[in-house]
């Protein structure tokens, strides 16, 4: 069954309007609604639920240290975010539209 | 270079996998790579130091988050027939308990026919919490086998059935710490007024109350009295071993519970018994429990063994028996799977 957490659903949404963040960038612009402790183990989760996918950015040529890792929505999180905005219009019609 | 998280990333690849390195843990210190980075390139020193503590913070939280949703993970996926299982098992627990506990309040009530039956009724009220530490061993001891035979028992059962276990001698210890000896007491002074009513002439068959006995002290009274004992140099006195057993003893007989559920489960695990055979099983290991509780302590008041080990001898012997019991025997594996 799919499911889909408050910040799994604000994670999509973040990531469908911008289409390709890295974890810090999601926390700056949720407004404090997103954890930096926290955002890394729900992205791991929506990876592995297959929500999201990632891919590691290439290193600049002078900087060291580890690549950051950019995070994109798939086509299921796409899809399961509109269920999830549209399910309320159904179950609530006269309040939804 | 060294770059910041370096060593916690170290220390992280020794505990997690590859997958969550790759997914988890290795954005966290990415990022924070990059942002201290970032700081030091603007000069911003104070800046960067906060990023660099933020960032442990940060990992330290995605560890702990990952530790909690994987245990979340593990309680979600169990097993459909564990819920069962413990209900058997705490079903023939309790019912054994009551058993126990009727077993041995029975004669108690019997035995003072010349009262009345409300005066004897209250008098059973007072002995209930005496009795309470040796019914609940003898029910976690008959009906953890009794609840899981032929069962085959998860981790996650195991682990419920020693909590429940865990919380019994909680229980055990709080009614021998500070209820038994209030209630002892209540019934020597209760029983006193009720015999001087019953017996003619009683106020001169019955003597003046004593002064309190280690069976109504409270166990802060007790390490009091020993420690009173050991200044005065008495401690190798008669009166001193008593009141040395008696403190051990209530710490040991609250731990009982625990170990002989330790005993039962691993009893059920390893052997395909029929309920009768393992009933059997563990009223012999219950026999032996006190027959050690009970030579240990004759040998502690007649200054043959230590107080310490007397009282604590019963639960050793359980618990290495119940180890080798786990060692030798290979683990069931034919049982049905489910009740």
């Amino acid at each position: 069954m799919l499911t889909l957490s408050a910040k799994e659903s604000l994670i999509l949404e973040l990531l469908v309007h911008e289409e390709e963040l890295y974890g810090l960038e999601l926390v700056a612009r949720s407004k404090r609604r997103l954890k930096r402790g926290t955002v890394y183990v729900t992205l791991g989760r929506m990876e592995e639920k297959g929500y999201i996918t990632s891919r590691l950015e290439a290193p600049p040529p002078d900087a060291g240290g580890l690549p950051r890792r950019l995070y994109q929505p798939t086509a299921l999180g796409r899809r399961v975010l509109a269920a999830w905005t549209d399910a309320p219009r159904y179950l609530m019609p006269e309040f939804g539209r | 270079m060294k770059y910041p998280g370096d060593y916690l990333q170290r220390i992280a690849a020794r505990v997690f996998n590859e997958t969550t390195m790759e997914r988890v843990i290795g954005p966290v210190l990415a990022d924070l790579q990059a942002e201290h980075a970032r700081a030091i390139e603007h000069g911003l020193v104070w800046a960067s130091r906060w990023i660099r503590l933020a960032g442990c913070v940060a990992l330290l939280k995605v560890v702990v988050f990952y530790a909690y949703r994987y245990s979340v993970r593990t309680v979600s996926d169990r097993d459909p027939y564990d819920r069962p299982a413990v209900r058997r098992a705490v079903g023939w627990s309790v019912a054994a308990t009551a058993v126990a506990m009727l077993a041995m309040l029975l004669p108690v009530f019997l035995r003072n026919a010349s009262l009345t039956l409300g005066t004897r009724l209250t008098l059973l009220m007072y002995v209930v919490p005496s009795q309470v530490p040796l019914a609940l061993p003898i029910g976690v001891l008959l009906g953890v086998p009794c609840g899981l035979k032929g069962l085959l028992i998860s981790r996650r059962s195991q682990g419920v059935v020693l909590a429940i276990a865990l919380g019994c001698s909680v229980a055990s210890f709080v009614t021998m710490a500070w209820i038994l000896p209030a209630a002892n007491e209540a019934f020597r002074f209760r029983a006193t007024a009720a015999f001087r009513a019953a017996v003619p002439g009683g106020v001169n068959v019955v003597k003046a109350p004593l002064p309190p006995g280690a069976n109504e002290l409270t166990l802060a009274e007790l390490s009091q009295r020993i420690d009173t004992d050991r200044r005065d140099g008495l401690s190798l006195s008669g009166s001193a071993r008593l009141f040395a057993l008696a403190y051990h003893t209530r710490w040991a007989l609250a731990c009982a519970p625990l170990v002989l559920a330790f005993f039962a489960l691993s009893l059920v695990s390893r052997h395909r018994s029929g309920r009768f055979a393992l009933g059997v099983a563990a009223c012999g290991a219950f026999l032996c429990y006190y027959l050690f509780l009970y030579a240990g302590r004759a040998s502690a008041l007649a200054g043959l063994l230590p107080v310490s080990t007397a009282a604590w001898l019963p639960n050793a012997m359980v618990f290495g028996i119940s180890v080798a019991v786990l060692r030798l025997f290979p683990h069931r594996s034919n049982a049905t799977a489910h009740p």
